[in-house]
């Protein structure tokens, strides 16, 4: 399956990267393709480009905040998690996209 | 015919003392009966300064000065030449530094509030935290607190008085040539209100009628203090405690001590009192006192001050109930939230302990740089210097940390004077100043009189606009003996311990007068070589304070061995605007590039002159500035205080080409300046360290909570010198905890936070002996802590990207495993630092 993800939370300091490193290890652990986007203290970082998000299966959103250029992810399945939820239990967020 | 002149009062602080002592000296030497009034209201002796500061007149007040006799008009020019110059009124260097520290209404700590503690809030007015015994100081009448005794003839009990006077006269003339600083200004304050015409008539009235000399100075103080107590100014209820501070020394004169008790302590004590006089203060045992904790008393009170520059914690505005009913019990007083905590339990005083802990690796830590010289990153090398007034500053300043005394003010010894000071008082003052230096350079700056310093005895004459006006150096041919005087004291005093000693001269605008100064000290030495005094020549130099000297250095190099620049007077001649007043005060900005542009111009005019070049100003003494400061290239700053090893810490951690490139970028443009100001340019004050350091890993923490822990790693990150407003980080940090716990689970926690506390990005780690709960998802009690601190206007990508690498780190076993099982803080800052790309 391909993933596309984007974590964001208030501060941008650890949680963001936390979450995204969890998802990504837990993906590959299943044998999933993932790229996951982060929203924190320097900006937008990993950014997903349009044909990442038109190939991608399913979106997840690990965030506590808006996303920002939310408009990319229009018409596609997206997974709404808290960010404390893909760092506590990846496996099981990855479950509810599908995978 | 009287002339009445009318004036709407703009000073922030209203009429208060400082200008009533110069309206008064203008009324004490004219032959004319001169009114302070008040529109509507009352009308006081304009030379009786305690009477025209009770009439309290506000900002916005109309006023009035009616003058009537023979020299009304000159007189009444004089007056209002002095209230359009706004009297002068400057911020004080040492005010300004010390007023941002001081948070306006008090606040509980959210730890205590996680804790559950019972606190009595005051507001804070001195930071810094302290506990021991509450000692209860109450504060009585003086009438009631005299012994009795039947009086004399009026004319027995007058000369009494009188020579109760002159005694407490000498005294405070004694006691004023050992202060400095604040105590200096408080002494100054109680000489002026000790010749006050009206609280001298009113104790003489008071003998006339039959009281004893003690009993009329009582009275009469106290008929005074209750009328200043009633005033609306705040500035000017609080010179009530001088008023009874004064009577109890005149009493004293006359071998009465009243009023003055002071408890005798015996161990660590927090004095609580509705009221202190700094008298009181100075009696208590310094190295026994924790705190202080006072009823009505004001931020700007003269006790506060002087509590503030003892470096001891101060809350006011406590409750009375708890002023009066305060018992023997053990406190903790915090003066940076403003709180008293009265028989604080073991989780309080574990908490603090941790704050003592902090402060102590701080000292070392600091301690470390104040032996070394100081340098920046990069190897430039910038003497840091101290200002100084008298040899008590000399002293502490060295033992701050300090290279040398870049400034050292010789004013003091004339000001307010009737008389000149004679050379041997003088030299004795150099002398003393030479020796407290201990080897070290210090630069004595001939006096600077004129203006906003006033020398009775110089009769200067009054001037339209005395900052443009007769002062510094301008006056120095006209009075060449009261010079010469002064520079045989310093060339004497040279020679009495080693060391090297300089002399510049303030106010210098032509090349002439800097030529002459110079031709002065030849010669004095030259006098003195006849006499048998064996002195190397001193190194000769001047103040840049006039846009005229500043723009020509390379002139002036001929004749002078060094260069000082003065920047509170240069940046109120740069920008024509008076720093006193309200009004404009905010155009004569030392941080815009027209200025950097000058000073800039300077420093490289003395270095193609082969001379160096330093800085004495407030804006030397400005923290924030640093980067500012060694990107211009001066070769030696003089700050204000005893923060010498401070500076040279932050020194340690800028790079002087970037600061000199970014400078450059800002006074050659275009870079747009934004919210921030020039600073911002320099990003987070240019500063730059790394996140992760050895000194910021502790495996022995001892914190038994999660409160206690976040305040053990806010202590290591403030012991090495990454933060200087610990409870301002802490509070940050446990903001951030109340969206959601830190805890990662598997024992580790993240507190973290974007902080105006820091300036750089950090991280303090630490080992607790015993795990703490900290509500983490696995409910697994925490082991190891990290917290990570992020400056608010963050710019350093790379220390961001550190954090994020740390982040995605932690989630991994294999990581945290390899941190469990670190033996050493060496052992993990090089793994952390492997790890993390550094």
């Amino acid at each position: 399956m391909k993933i596309v993800g984007v974590t964001a939370c208030p501060t941008g300091i650890a949680h963001t990267y936390m979450a995204a490193e969890n998802l990504e290890k837990a993906a590959k652990a299943a044998g999933h393709q993932i790229k996951v986007e982060t929203q924190g203290s320097m900006g937008i970082e990993n950014e997903l480009t349009a044909s990442d998000v038109r190939n991608a299966d399913v979106v997840i959103f690990a965030v506590d905040i808006e996303v920002e250029k939310k408009e990319r992810f229009e018409g596609k399945k997206v997974i709404k998690v808290g960010v404390t939820e893909a760092i506590k239990n990846p496996s099981g967020v990855l479950a509810r996209a599908g995978g | 015919m009287p002339t009445t002149l009318q004036f709407a009062c703009d000073l922030r602080h209203g009429l208060h003392a400082r200008p009533a002592s110069l309206i008064a000296q203008i009324a004490e030497k004219s032959k004319s009966r001169v009114l302070v009034k008040k529109a509507g209201a009352a009308e006081a002796d304009a030379r009786s300064v305690l009477s025209v500061i009770a009439l309290d007149i506000q900002p916005g007040d109309a006023w009035e000065i009616v003058v009537d006799g023979a020299d009304a008009k000159a007189v009444s020019r004089e007056i209002e030449s002095l209230v359009h110059s706004h009297f002068g009124e400057q911020v004080g260097e040492t005010d300004q530094a010390e007023g941002d520290d001081v948070p306006g209404a008090a606040k509980v700590p959210a730890a205590l509030m996680r804790m559950g503690v019972a606190v009595v809030s005051g507001r804070p007015a001195s930071p810094g935290f302290g506990r021991g015994r509450m000692v209860l100081l109450r504060s009585g009448s003086l009438v009631e607190s005299l012994p009795e005794r039947a009086a004399e003839r009026p004319e027995a009990e007058a000369a009494r008085f009188r020579r109760a006077v002159e005694v407490a006269a000498e005294d405070l003339e004694k006691r004023l040539r050992r202060a400095s600083g604040t105590a200096a200004e408080l002494l100054t304050a109680h000489r002026v209100m000790l010749t006050d015409s009206e609280l001298l008539a009113s104790v003489e009235q008071r003998i006339a009628k039959g009281a004893s000399a003690e009993r009329a100075v009582a009275q009469a103080a106290e008929q005074f203090a209750d009328r200043l107590r009633a005033a609306n100014s705040v500035i000017i209820r609080e010179r009530a405690a001088d008023v009874h501070d004064l009577a109890i020394q005149i009493v004293a004169g006359m071998g009465i001590a009243i009023g003055e008790e002071v408890p005798a302590l015996t161990e660590m004590s927090v004095v609580v009192a509705e009221s202190l006089t700094p008298g009181q203060l100075l009696k208590l045992d310094a190295t026994l006192l924790a705190g202080l904790v006072l009823g009505e008393v004001g931020l700007t009170s003269h006790v506060v001050i002087l509590a503030r520059s003892m470096g001891l914690p101060v809350i006011v505005g406590v409750p009375g109930v708890f002023l009066r009913s305060a018992s023997a019990q053990r406190a903790l007083i915090d003066g940076t939230f403003g709180f008293v905590v009265a028989d604080p339990g073991e989780p309080v005083l574990r908490l603090y302990g941790h704050d003592e802990r902090a402060q102590k690796r701080r000292r070392d830590f600091l301690s470390s740089f104040g032996a070394r010289r100081g340098e920046s990153r990069d190897g430039a090398v910038l003497e840091v210097g101290a200002n100084a007034s008298s040899d008590k500053d000399v002293e502490r300043a060295i033992a701050n940390g300090a290279d040398g005394i870049g400034l050292f003010r010789t004013e003091v010894l004339y000001l307010g004077r009737s008389r000149a000071p004679r050379e041997e008082e003088l030299f004795g003052a150099f002398a003393a100043a030479v020796r407290a230096a201990s080897g070290r350079p210090i630069i004595f700056r001939t006096f600077d009189i004129g203006a906003d310093k006033p020398a009775p005895f110089l009769h200067l004459p009054e001037e339209e606009n005395p900052f443009l006006g007769a002062r510094g150096a301008r006056i120095y041919k006209r009075h060449a003996t009261l010079l010469r005087t002064q520079l045989r004291a310093i060339v004497i005093a040279s020679v009495t311990a080693p060391g090297t000693v300089r002399v510049m001269a303030p106010m210098i605008t032509t090349v002439g007068e800097m030529k002459w100064f110079r031709e002065q000290v030849r010669a004095v030495e030259k006098n003195l070589a006849n006499g048998g005094l064996d002195a190397p020549a001193l190194e000769v130099g001047m103040m840049v304070e006039t846009p005229a000297a500043a723009a020509s250095v390379a002139r002036f190099a001929a004749h002078a061995d060094f260069f000082s620049m003065g920047t509170n007077d240069l940046s109120q001649y740069w920008f024509a605007a008076d720093r006193g007043n309200a009004a404009v005060s905010a155009l004569a900005d030392e941080l815009e590039p027209s200025f950097l542009r000058v000073i800039r111009g300077a420093v490289r005019d003395a270095h193609g002159a082969g001379k160096w070049i330093g800085m004495c100003g407030e804006m030397a003494s400005r923290a924030a500035n640093l980067p500012v400061l060694l990107g211009l290239g001066l070769d030696e700053i003089s700050v204000a205080g005893q923060s010498g090893a401070e500076v040279k810490y932050r020194l340690a951690r800028l790079d002087r080409e970037e600061c000199r490139r970014r400078l450059d970028e800002v006074i050659d443009g275009p870079v747009s300046i934004g919210e921030g100001g020039v600073l911002s340019v320099f990003g987070g004050g240019g500063a730059d360290a790394s996140p992760i350091a050895d000194e910021l890993i502790e495996l022995k923490c001892e914190a038994t909570t999660k409160e206690e822990s976040i305040r053990e790693m806010v202590g290591i990150l403030y012991g090495a010198g990454r933060t200087d407003r610990p409870g301002e980080l802490e509070e940050d940090v446990w903001a951030r905890e109340a969206t959601y716990s830190t805890g990662l689970g598997f024992g580790f926690a993240v507190p973290h936070c974007r902080t105006k506390a820091v300036d750089s990005v950090c991280v303090a780690v630490g080992r607790l002996a015993k795990p703490v709960e900290w509500g983490s998802n696995d409910g697994v009690p925490v082991r190891h802590v990290m917290l990570l601190a992020v400056p608010e206007a963050a710019n350093a990508k790379a220390h961001l990207q550190v954090l994020a690498r740390l982040a995605r780190k932690l989630v991994h076993e294999e990581f945290r495993g390899a941190v469990e099982k670190s033996a050493s803080a060496g052992e993990l800052g090089k793994l952390l630092k492997m790890e993390l790309g550094l």
